[in-house]
């Protein structure tokens, strides 16, 4: 056997099946017996008998080869012709070719760039080892680092189980200017448990945990580019963060990003067992595990379930019983992704009903075509084309078309990335790195495929009715054009009642959106700058010294521009700082006993004097702070007017004391009541707040919060200069204005809105497409009817009328069928609503009349062409 | 536009297995045996071709295949008419009358008189 004959003998067994062969071997073989049979009974020798057979047979090998021609071969020719007639067709009709494919490369287009946001956040694996073996123990919670010794000693369901915390703001101070990045606290093990090592040098390794060894720090790659010029020198030697010179003992590579692209180092976990205060209530950590070989993520969601008593019995205090009550154990992937799934599938699904009215666009202009080509069909079916010929060939068309939308929509959403990940909110995670890969490429061609035949099946079914040979006489009978019309109408009504649908969903959101930037959140939005500013932890040490440092800054900041006010706070509403606490009140039973919870504030702020002012939060009962409340003075407090009610009803709450945790703890006198403010979201309740005074309470880092009608950049230049002149190791980062910090809020309902609105737009431009389209044929086909009419004395007005009339029945059938269906769909957003609920009975009244205003006014131009028609050429026409 | 009339004898070839088909399911060997003496021996079919021509009606949809158990007990490709393939023999049968009727008519055409 030559080379060739083998690699030929290769290639046929890998393109015709095995089977096959097999097959014709066996029949021709019995076809040689049975001849040979039949020979040997007209006497032959049984080897004449064979040899004889061979010889009528005339070349088995020939024969088998003519076969396999047939296999396959055939279809493939007959494929290529399709292809080359259906691009022929296409050139043929620019125009149509031009406008199927450009709605299908909108259409697809979005498809693939939302899909490819869904795939970049809600499917990609983590960049880790087998990163579907990954946990989360305590999604919607944090554990203290006792927890986490406590399962670590019980659990039996991993290998390797490790913990990290919040992000927190740290200050590198030392060459260059201070600046405050995000630091990562995390147990050492946290990169041995993902399967992650160094670009350069080594990650954090177990036992660096422990005082007088963890003064480590890892550094992400990005941070190590920007910051140290990306010299490896940096890999061992030493930086002072927060005060505290740490080894830089390695940095991460680029695709490191845990658990989000914000976090700049990663440090380890403070770890004093020692410790009540470290050990059970500092640094809170949510736990990482990776599953154990033949452990499964259910077995060790029960196990969670089954240790939280344990772990909440393990806290040195009282826990309230229903402590860990939502303790689960979920893939790591899908506790990073958060909240985010609902939005995104709305989105997609949003999206794909786009999808569908382009398809339903694209068919229509199909079924107007298949109309002018109904002869041609007519004609090659005479000729003696199959059923199913006939159809694949349409349908290689319709394919051909959508393909080339998807390349083109492919193009288009390459495009559209950049407009869209800027739409989507910038703290949305694993958005870094969004791109088209197999998976998306898989989908949009999945996508073209099914639009394909979606469009493209109604026309070429539509090819075959009993009588194709009727084609051949000149035009169709009425009956034809009436099926016809049903159709197109029904597709059309299909495409209303979709755009119905979005517009609808898009409303909803408008106006939860405006509803939300409508709340009054307890305080002043306007003129308000806030940076965070940080006193160098190695100058300030204290909170005396720190206190002196924002007396000093506040007395110096009087002469920012512009300014009316400044004062600073340990936090402020939506710009961080706001923490939950607990306390104790003078006389009441102490917690703990029967069940009995702390008293808890959500927020409990260190403020300066000019907090309040500066805010515009009322004072409703009392005082505010004076310069009397200073650090030897009696400890006095302020209340919100929602703590007051909460835990002192019915009583006056001035002159009450309380204290924090803790043995040796002051009292504290509270000694006005003040309004209640959103912290952290405006679509919930206004929160409780606890506040003391600069002098008195404890001091950390503090944002300074200043109202100036002066402009935010001339505000930051001033208020840099003024800090530096104080202490040149004192960073000032996170300026933002209160407008920002309520927009970045909001950005999740915002970037939702915008999307949908897009996508409702697009979806009402291609219905309004759709129903002209279907009425200037519709128009066209009755030209003479209305010729007709006309000459018989009908008037411009009543044409006008008839073919309004049309467009006003497809819109009611289109809205009729959307309406019920609207009903279902947007409850799918009523976790995304705000003031608006899913039904609004206005929102579901206001949509049908501007859905029949759009189709009112698409029919009006055809129908104005109609009425306009001159009779005695319209009757000539056809 | 698939006109398969370009060759006359392979034309001939699957209308006569259609016919044969037509009276009831036969394999390869048994097709060729049939069409020898229904033809009366006229026509010598090459059995190899008979293959070829049976994988080709197969894929227009005019017979199907399946595997039976012959006469002999043994394991044979049963070929069978399908209705397409039914209409298909109908259809040839119409048009080889009219072509032959009209080989026929120009054959026994007598020359027209001339016109003074």
């Amino acid at each position: 056997m030559s080379a060739i004959t083998q690699v030929r003998e290769r290639l046929r067994t890998l393109v015709f099946r095995a089977r096959e062969e097999r097959e014709l071997a066996e029949e021709l073989e019995f076809h040689l017996e049975m001849e040979a049979a039949s020979n040997r009974g007209r006497g032959m020798s049984p080897e004449e008998a064979r040899r004889a057979a061979f010889l009528s047979f005339g070349g088995v090998e020939r024969t088998k080869e003519e076969v396999r021609d047939g296999w396959g071969i055939r279809v493939l020719e007959e494929l290529a012709a399709d292809i080359r007639f259906g691009w022929r067709t296409l050139r043929k009709s620019p125009s149509f070719a031009w406008m199927t494919v450009l709605t299908l490369a909108l259409g697809i287009g979005a498809n693939t760039a939302m899909f490819s946001v869904v795939n970049g956040v809600l499917l990609r694996p983590l960049p880790f080892p087998q990163p579907d073996r990954l946990l989360s123990l305590f999604p919607e919670a944090a554990i203290p680092h006792g927890g986490l010794e406590i399962l670590r000693e019980r659990t039996r369901s991993y290998d390797h189980l490790a913990a990290y915390g919040f992000p927190a703001a740290i200050s590198l101070t030392g060459s260059g200017e201070p600046e405050r990045l995000v630091g990562m606290a995390v147990t050492p093990d946290l990169f041995a448990t993902l399967g992650v090592g160094a670009e350069i040098g080594r990650p954090l390794q177990p036992g660096e945990e422990g005082a007088g060894r963890d003064h480590v720090v890892v550094l992400s790659h990005g941070l190590w580019e920007r910051r140290f010029g990306a010299n490896p020198a940096v890999v061992g030697s030493m930086i002072t963060l927060g005060g505290v010179d740490r080894l830089v003992v390695g940095v991460m590579p680029a695709s490191f990003t845990f658990p989000s692209s914000r976090v700049d180092l990663w440090l380890p976990a403070p770890f004093a067992p020692n410790d009540i205060g470290i050990h059970w209530a500092g640094g809170w950590l949510h736990p990482v595990g990776r599953l154990r070989a033949g452990a499964t993520t259910a077995q060790a969601a029960a196990e969670i379930h089954l240790l939280v008593p344990a772990v909440r019995n393990g806290f040195p205090w009282h826990m309230p019983a229903d402590w860990g009550a939502n303790a689960t154990a979920i893939p790591l992937r899908d506790a990073i992704v958060g909240d985010v799934r609902t939005m995104l599938l709305v989105l997609l699904g949003a999206v794909g009903l786009v999808l569908l009215v382009a398809c339903v666009n694209v068919g229509n202009l199909l079924l107007a075509r298949a109309a002018t080509r109904q002869r041609e069909v007519g004609v090659r079916s005479a000729l003696g084309a199959g059923r199913g010929r006939l159809v694949r060939q349409l349908l290689t068309e319709s394919l051909l078309l959508s393909l080339l939308g998807a390349a083109a929509g492919l193009l288009l959403a390459r495009l559209a990335m950049p407009v869209l990940t800027s739409l989507l909110p910038a703290d949305m995670p694993r958005l870094e790195n969004l791109g088209i890969d197999a998976r998306v490429l898989g989908f949009t061609l999945a996508l073209a495929t099914a639009t394909g035949i979606a469009f493209g099946l109604a026309p070429a079914l539509r090819a075959f009715r009993p009588d194709a040979y009727g084609e051949l006489r000149e035009g169709g009978g009425a009956g034809e054009s009436r099926r016809r019309w049903h159709l197109v109408g029904g597709l059309v009504a299909a495409e209303i009642a979709l755009a119905v649908i979005l517009v609808i969903g898009a409303l909803l959101l408008v106006q939860s959106l405006w509803h939300l930037l409508e709340v009054d959140p307890g305080f002043r939005k306007q003129q308000i700058l806030s940076a965070a500013v940080s006193p160098s932890e190695v100058r300030y040490t204290n909170d005396v010294q720190r206190a002196a440092f924002y007396e000093e800054l506040l007395r110096r900041s009087r002469v920012l521009p512009g300014a009316r006010s400044v004062a600073v706070g340990s936090g402020m509403p939506f710009g961080g700082g706001i923490d939950p606490s607990v306390f104790l009140i003078e006389g009441r039973p102490a917690p703990g006993v029967a069940g009995t919870e702390w008293p808890t504030t959500d927020a409990c702020l260190t403020v300066s004097r000019e907090y309040f002012h500066t805010l515009d939060i009322p004072l409703l009962r009392g005082r505010l702070f004076t310069p009397a409340d200073g650090t030897a003075a009696p400890r006095v407090a302020l209340v919100s007017r929602k703590l007051a009610e909460t835990y002192w009803p019915g009583e006056d709450v001035l002159g009450k004391r309380f204290r924090f945790p803790g043995s040796h703890a002051p009292w504290w006198t509270i000694v006005g009541v003040v309004g209640d403010v959103k912290w952290n979201r405006l679509s919930l309740q206004t929160n409780s707040g606890l506040y003391l005074p600069l002098l008195q309470g404890p001091i950390g880092a503090m944002r300074i919060i200043v109202r100036s009608a002066a402009t935010a950049d001339a505000v930051t230049a001033s208020l840099r200069h003024t800090v530096t002149a104080i202490d040149r190791s004192s960073p000032v980062s996170n300026v933002r204005t209160m407008e920002e910090l309520l927009a970045a809020s909001v950005a999740q309902p915002r970037s939702i809105m915008l999307l949908l609105a897009l996508f409702a737009a697009i979806g009402l431009a291609l219905g309004a497409i759709g129903i002209y389209g279907v009425i200037t044929y519709a128009v066209n086909q009755r030209t003479r009817e209305i010729g007709i009419r006309m000459a018989l004395g009908a008037q411009t007005g009543s044409v006008l009328r008839l073919v309004l009339k049309q467009g006003a029945a497809l819109a009611a059938l289109g809205i009729a069928l959307g309406l019920p269906i609207a009903v279902g769909a947007t409850r799918v957003l009523r976790s995304l609503l705000f003031g608006v609920s899913a039904t609004d009975p206005l929102t579901f009244a206001a949509v049908p009349l501007l859905l029949a205003a759009v189709a009112l006014l698409a029919s009006y131009l055809p129908a104005r062409r109609a009425s306009q028609v001159d009779p005695t050429t319209a009757i000539r026409t056809d | 536009m698939t006109t398969d009339h370009s060759d006359l004898l392979q034309g001939t070839l699957e209308m006569l297995v259609l016919k044969t088909l037509s009276f009831e399911p036969m394999h390869g060997w048994g097709i060729a045996q049939r069409i020898q003496q229904m033809s009366q021996e006229v026509f010598q079919v090459n059995q190899g071709s008979l293959y070829p021509a049976l994988q080709r009606m197969k894929g227009k949809g005019w017979i199907r295949s399946d595997w039976r158990t012959s006469e002999h007990n043994r394991r044979a490709r049963y070929y069978e008419l399908t209705a397409a393939g039914r209409q298909q023999l109908a259809t040839e049968r119409r048009s080889w009358e009219r072509s032959s009727g009209a080989v026929n008519w120009i054959l026994n055409a007598v020359p027209e008189p001339e016109v003074p």
